[in-house]
């Protein structure tokens, strides 16, 4: 049997973070009640003119930057014509033969360059429901707010490879401040063009998915067009050009009903918009503004903290996140230790309270304070105890906390011997098999001393205490 | 694509249902056009930047500044159908 590669494109839209519509002063918020944010201009009404906000410009040339994309000086818009009821011009603005940024690249943590062909603005449609009754009902809340289209050269080969794109995009989308990308909400949206031919010939015949509403069903429509188009490919048959909708409930995609002709935008020059330039020194002033990039920043903690890369990779995922880390690292000196709390503990927090980072009550300061008192003070167990509850008074000072809520270590030889005295008397049978040679056996009678002493006991002192008292050399 | 063909797809496209006559007129208007920007098309234009704006205006831009939308009411006035808030239109079946 032939050996088949396939090839994936991404077309995604990311929601720009603006306060109003790409071309008019409405307000856009998820969820606003149906047709309460629609004025002359996003309705479409006859002699209303569209005029380009100028932070819609600006962010979507930033995000285009994010991208390593190069901003041709002069861009324009055009309109795609089609009918549907959630269009209510009957065009969509957008940009065709000279869009706004060119020839990116976002490389992924193994090394993988995925080529960006360009990044776009355009207007987004409303909103269509079909599933109440008889008609379809429709709302213009969604039309004019801006989206960065933004399509990738075909690089990919593996859903796997497709997903860490997206999650790359997301990550660094949402540091430069460009959107949310919220999928639930709409404000990241991807279609895939999934392609299979034997490896080294061109990419085979491209069908586009739809209807993907998480990585999760990203990821498993890729690999379920893979799967399909290799069965159809084993049969002798041909894969068909058209676009499938994945349907998750049944784990596959489906034909989508549309006429040859709805591909036929007549796509010309926008008339009610002039073109748009973006001068050289306005485009170096935007890119100085951008932070540093969650790829860049991956890689930096594994190169200056020497972290490991997937410790590097979860403390990068969110921006504020890596702040934290970076904070903790510097208050405590010891940024192993601060990579540990802040993927651990400080991750579960967040997630057991369910919010972000930039929400989390404890300043870094506060908990490096607590750190630097383990192991000589307490012990690692009873830091994450106390840790809890300075998370419930964060101004509180974790050497007090220690000691009244009785959790500073034991470190005093004499109560310690005490301890394994006693534990040594009450198993016999461990201190038989240590003395046969089963080193593990120790740890059953660490155990008993950290129990007896309720995890008090300085963990290196019972230990070297346990050997001696068992004749065994430390 | 022949000329009535071509007629018949961007009626297509447009949504708009074209009779016999209407297409003959139509056939013959879009034939004097078309022949008008064959005789441009003559024209010797080497050395001209496209042009992309018919006006010499350009970066125009609108702050990012909210202004008030149309009332739920004024909005949905224009609409030959509503059904609550919403416009409503035959059924577009999707898929």
């Amino acid at each position: 049997m032939v050996e088949r590669e396939a090839t994936i494109g991404l077309e995604t839209h990311v929601q720009l973070k603006t306060r109003t519509k790409l071309f008019c002063g409405c307000a856009y918020a998820f969820g606003a009640p149906p047709n309460t944010l629609v004025c002359p201009v996003c309705a479409g009404l006859p002699g209303a003119l569209p005029v380009l906000n100028r932070a819609a410009f600006e962010t979507a040339v930033r995000a285009a930057l994010a991208l390593r994309c190069e901003i041709p000086p002069e861009t324009k818009f055009d309109r795609k014509n089609y009918f549907y009821p959630d269009l209510p011009k009957g065009y969509q603005i957008s940009q065709f033969d000279a869009p706004l940024s060119r020839n990116g690249s976002l490389a992924l943590a193994d090394g993988t360059v995925v080529r960006i062909r360009r990044a776009h603005l355009e207007e987004d449609a409303g909103k269509a429901i079909h599933d109440r009754g008889e008609r379809t009902l429709v709302d213009f809340n969604r039309c004019g707010v801006p989206l960065l289209e933004i399509v990738t050269e075909p690089d990919l080969h593996a859903a796997a490879d497709a997903v860490a794109y997206l999650v790359l995009l997301r990550r660094t989308m949402r540091y430069a401040g460009i959107s949310e990308c919220d999928m639930e909400k709409g404000s990241l949206r991807c279609d895939v063009n999934v392609s299979l031919a034997p490896r080294g010939d061109p990419p085979g015949t491209r069908v586009e998915v739809k209807n993907l509403n998480s990585f999760r069903m990203i990821g498993r429509a890729i690999e379920h067009e893979i799967a399909r188009q290799g069965e159809v490919l084993d049969r002798g048959g041909r894969v068909e050009q058209e676009t499938r909708l994945w349907r998750d409930g049944q784990g596959a995609t489906a034909p989508m009903r549309s006429k040859e002709e709805a591909h036929d935008y007549r796509y010309f020059p926008e008339p009610d918009l002039p073109p748009f330039h973006a001068p050289a020194r306005w485009v170096e002033e935007l890119r100085a503004s951008l932070p540093e990039l969650p790829g860049e920043r991956r890689a930096r903690f594994e190169r200056a903290y020497g972290l490991p890369s997937e410790t590097a990779e979860t403390l990068t995922a969110e921006r504020g996140l890596a702040d934290y880390f970076e904070a903790l690292a510097q208050a405590c000196g010891d940024p192993k230790a601060a990579a540990n709390w802040t993927a651990g503990e400080v991750s579960r927090e967040l997630n057991e309270r369910g919010i972000a980072i930039e929400a989390f009550p404890l300043p870094a300061p506060n908990l490096a304070r607590l750190l630097a008192l383990v192991p000589a003070r307490v012990s690692v167990g009873a830091a994450r105890t106390i840790f809890r509850e300075l998370v419930g008074s964060p101004g509180a000072d974790p050497a007090a906390l220690a000691a009244s809520m009785g959790l500073e270590q034991v470190s005093d030889p004499a109560a310690i011997e005490a301890a394994c005295r006693e534990a040594i008397a009450g198993a016999p049978k461990a201190v038989e098999e240590f003395r046969a040679g089963k080193g593990k056996a120790l740890d059953s009678l660490m155990g008993k001393v950290m129990g007896a002493t309720k995890g008090r006991a300085n963990p290196g002192l019972v230990r070297e205490t346990l050997r001696r008292l068992l004749g065994s050399p430390t | 694509m022949d000329e009535r063909e071509a007629i018949a797809a961007v009626a297509g496209l447009a949504r708009i249902d074209l009779g016999p006559d209407e297409r003959a007129r139509i056939s013959a208007e879009l034939g004097g056009i078309l022949r008008h920007f064959e005789s441009i098309r003559n024209l010797p234009t080497e050395g001209i930047p496209p042009l992309v704006h018919a006006t010499a205006g350009r970066d125009v831009f609108r702050p990012d500044d909210p202004l008030p939308p149309l009332p739920l009411e004024a909005l949905l006035g224009n609409a030959p159908e509503r059904s609550g808030e919403f416009f409503a239109v035959p059924k577009v079946v999707e898929g």
